[in-house]
């Protein structure tokens, strides 16, 4: 798995670009390992991002629904936004991504996801706003939470749960195994993650139908 | 026969209840009125959690009396409102099962849950294993040899569990049950729940039945040799991540024998020694599975 990844990412350094439509056109989506696949959103603040723009940084995608009971143990108690503000210090690229459709639950515009940012003192780099599903099923994103690591040269390291406990129980967060962080920190000293995938635990995504 | 298995036990907290009172009944009612009335008066543990509108738990005995010695079923059982589901072991794409905190006399052990054999609950581009309608999760629960007759015993557990329609809350009620000891005991009135989640539960395959498994490419194929034709017959894996739960299921029947193909998770980056879990023929009943798999042929993962 390592030799094959690290393979990945030198052929990756050569021909990103080819490597990207390769793996959208695969049939599982994205995988670990393998070239995460390009897409452009507009944030809330009505900026358009593409990942390619964030080569040279490790980038985290954070899938959100504001009412779903295992996002909300994530910020109600705070881990989260202390994630978002450790990493993004340190150069970390981190998205929140809301792909709940018009209707659906954790749907918001962009000022109400605004507010919701200020009034939980979150700090991501950018708020995603996908309504239509297209970042989420490009990712096949499963839950809210479900997180993925892209390291600086575009390839997939993490794709799964945020922790190891998958309750909607605060007090469970303590004793968690944080899977993103240790993928980061795994891979900003050099070595391979240890935990590249696990089940992402929550909310289905509230896709459109 | 009896396997302790303790789910971690975790306090109720007051900031939960604060929480999912924010949560629902704020949002919901949106008067402050009602918020303060109910933060000024607070049950823990209180029957008036709002994911307490969607199911109905209630803890029931199989008999009508502890037998000293003797091993009783207890059984949480679950009646959802429509549209509302619960969760299998492995709940699948999303969820939680229900995980059971015994709260148990001294002397007394409680064996694992058994689960009745799920539905697939399919909402592409996602598959969750669970429960609509009514479940019973049972589990034999074994007293001590020395206890009197005529005493009177409380068993309690505590519940937590997540229900989901479109939306999903979760919960946790607090049961109990009081039997008296008897020297002999009879059926009670809740015993027919217990023949009926009986027959969902999976049980071990004839020993006349073959089944294999291999590791092919992105896939595992399944080969049961029953020697009839069965329809439509169903897998679900015990362990989550190793297929995909959403992917159609793909069965060849051949005389005396079926095929499933069943495509690998993309979460599986190792192989697995064994494929775990159960099948369910059309017929209603549910056979354990537990094989070792076969690696044929390179597979396209990265091993």
């Amino acid at each position: 798995m390592n030799g094959l990844m690290e393979e990945t990412m030198k052929r990756n350094l050569c021909c990103g670009l080819v490597i990207t439509l390769l793996s959208i056109s695969s049939a599982y989506g994205v995988k670990v390992g393998e070239s995460a696949p390009e897409f452009q959103a507009t944030d809330s603040n009505g900026h358009v991002r593409k990942l390619s723009e964030y080569r040279g940084k490790f980038v985290v995608l954070e899938w959100h629904n504001n009412g779903c009971p295992y996002t909300e143990k994530h910020y109600e108690s705070r881990n989260m936004q202390r994630l978002q503000k450790e990493w993004t210090s340190k150069g970390v690229a981190w998205f929140t991504v809301i792909s709940s459709a018009p209707g659906q639950q954790g749907y918001v515009t962009a000022p109400q996801e605004n507010e919701y940012l200020k009034q939980m003192n979150a700090s991501p780099t950018a708020a995603l706003l996908d309504p239509q599903g297209d970042v989420g099923r490009l990712y096949s994103a499963k839950t809210t939470p479900h997180m993925f690591v892209v390291n600086p040269v575009g390839v997939l390291i993490y794709d799964g749960a945020i922790d190891s406990k998958a309750t909607t129980d605060q007090a469970d967060i303590p004793s968690a195994k944080n899977y993103v962080s240790q993928a980061l920190q795994e891979a900003i000293a050099g070595k391979p993650v240890s935990t590249p995938t696990s089940r992402p635990y929550g909310c289905s995504v509230k896709y459109a139908h | 026969m009896i396997s302790l298995s303790f789910y971690k036990a975790s306090k109720w907290r007051w900031n939960d209840l604060i929480q999912m009172l924010n949560r629902s009944f704020i949002r919901s009612l949106g008067t402050l009125f009602a918020s303060a009335a109910w933060l000024i008066s607070p049950t823990p543990g209180c029957a008036d959690q709002p994911a307490d509108e969607h199911v109905k738990l209630e803890l029931v005995s199989e008999q009508d009396a502890l037998v000293p010695g003797k091993d009783l079923w207890l059984g949480f059982r679950f009646d959802l409102q429509d549209e509302w589901h619960t969760y299998w072991i492995n709940p699948g794409d999303s969820g939680e099962a229900p995980r059971i905190e015994w709260q148990l006399p001294t002397g007394f052990q409680a064996g694992a849950i058994q689960w009745p054999y799920p539905e697939r609950l399919s909402t592409p581009p996602f598959a969750d294993y669970g429960y609509e309608h009514q479940v019973l999760l049972m589990a034999p629960v074994r007293p001590p040899a020395q206890l009197r007759e005529g005493e009177t015993r409380k068993i309690a557990a505590r519940v937590r569990y997540l229900v989901c329609r479109d939306v999903c809350i979760p919960g946790q009620t607090q049961l109990e049950l009081s039997l008296r000891v008897k020297s002999v005991a009879a059926a009670s009135p809740a015993g027919e729940l217990f023949r009926a989640a009986r027959a969902k539960l999976p049980r071990a395959a004839p020993p006349s039945w073959k089944i294999s498994a291999a590791s092919i490419g992105d896939e595992f194929v399944l080969d049961l040799k029953t020697g009839k034709s069965a329809k439509a017959p169903q897998f679900f894996p015990l362990h989550a991540e190793q297929i995909e739960n959403a992917a159609p299921r793909d069965v060849t029947a051949f005389p005396g024998s079926i095929r499933l193909h069943l495509k690998k998770s993309k979460h599986l980056l190792k192989s697995i020694p064994r494929l775990e879990g159960i099948i369910v023929l059309a017929s209603g009943k549910a056979y354990l599975v537990d094989v070792p798999v076969s690696q044929s042929r390179r597979s396209g993962h990265p091993q």
